[in-house]
């Protein structure tokens, strides 16, 4: 058990201060990601909608899925925010962003051509490069959240 | 106090990302209009619907094929690959139902990313 602590005071040497700003700006970087997509979602719906209407495997859903992507990211960049709900909106973004990053997984596999409305300048990834942007942002949160877990004023 | 001067800047953030945003998502479908000095129009940049028996997956670059119009209802019906919307420069800006053509001198730009046929509206 010992052994396990000195570990952790090895990987982390930093003051709570600066492990406090670290959470904080990764924080905020997962709050603008979300919010930076929902607004180009929200200003150009009718793209967004037709880009998922093209996917077979939601086309079904694709006008609930429309409103609902923009919704679920405000709400989670605002968890973000919130310093009291900061955690909960971390496990919440690695949550959305992992199921975004299942849905490019399978769309992949099952679909011939992908459409990516996802807003901005992320249309501009390939979907593999896509992929590994999502893991990245994941492994962020995770970090997040491991840090959170350190401090204790947390 | 601290909490609040973090939501304070958290919000500058988002704020930020939103501006962002919007710099980065300017509407594609949007005219741009390059004038000279003295606000003559030199040349008009816009997108024009491509009239649906002529739609196909691969870039047609004749303008009597394509059709302006900025109706709200105006849209790209999905379900196919095809080139929806295409950019072309002409000398004036065209008004609804103009081809390139009509609006002087075409030359065409682009493809944009949409797909699918327009509804024609």
């Amino acid at each position: 058990m010992e052994s396990v602590v000195t570990n952790n005071k090895l990987k982390f040497q930093v003051s709570e201060l600066a492990k406090e700003r670290i959470i904080i700006v990764l924080r905020w970087l997962c709050m603008g990601l979300f919010l930076y997509t929902a607004y180009a979602k929200i200003v150009d719906h009718h793209r967004f909608l037709n880009g998922l209407a093209q996917v077979h495997i939601i086309s079904r859903f694709a006008v609930f899925i429309s409103f609902a992507v923009p919704v679920v990211e405000i709400f989670v960049a605002l968890l973000l925010l919130i310093p009291q709900t900061a955690k909960v909106g971390l496990i919440c973004f690695i949550a959305v962003m992992s199921s975004f990053t299942i849905y490019i997984i399978s769309a992949m596999i099952w679909e011939k051509r992908l459409p990516c409305h996802c807003g901005g300048a992320i249309e501009k990834l390939s979907w593999s490069q896509h992929i590994w942007f999502n893991l990245a942002f994941i492994a962020i949160a995770i970090f997040a959240l491991r840090l959170i877990k350190l401090i204790k004023s947390f | 106090m601290k909490k609040f001067k973090q939501v304070a800047f958290g919000l500058m953030v988002g704020a930020l990302a939103i501006s962002f945003s919007a710099f980065t998502n300017a509407h594609n479908s949007s005219m741009k209009i390059n004038r000279d000095a003295k606000g003559h129009i030199i040349n008009v940049t816009t997108s024009y619907y491509r009239i649906p028996l002529d739609a196909s997956t691969s870039t047609d670059m004749n303008a009597d094929h394509y059709e302006f119009e900025d109706g709200v209802h105006s849209a790209c019906e999905s379900g196919t690959n095809d080139i929806c919307t295409s950019q072309w420069t002409t000398t004036s800006a065209p008004s609804a139902g103009q081809s390139p053509n009509n609006a002087g001198s075409p030359s065409f730009v682009s493809d944009n990313p949409e797909k699918g046929v327009y509804n024609g509206e």
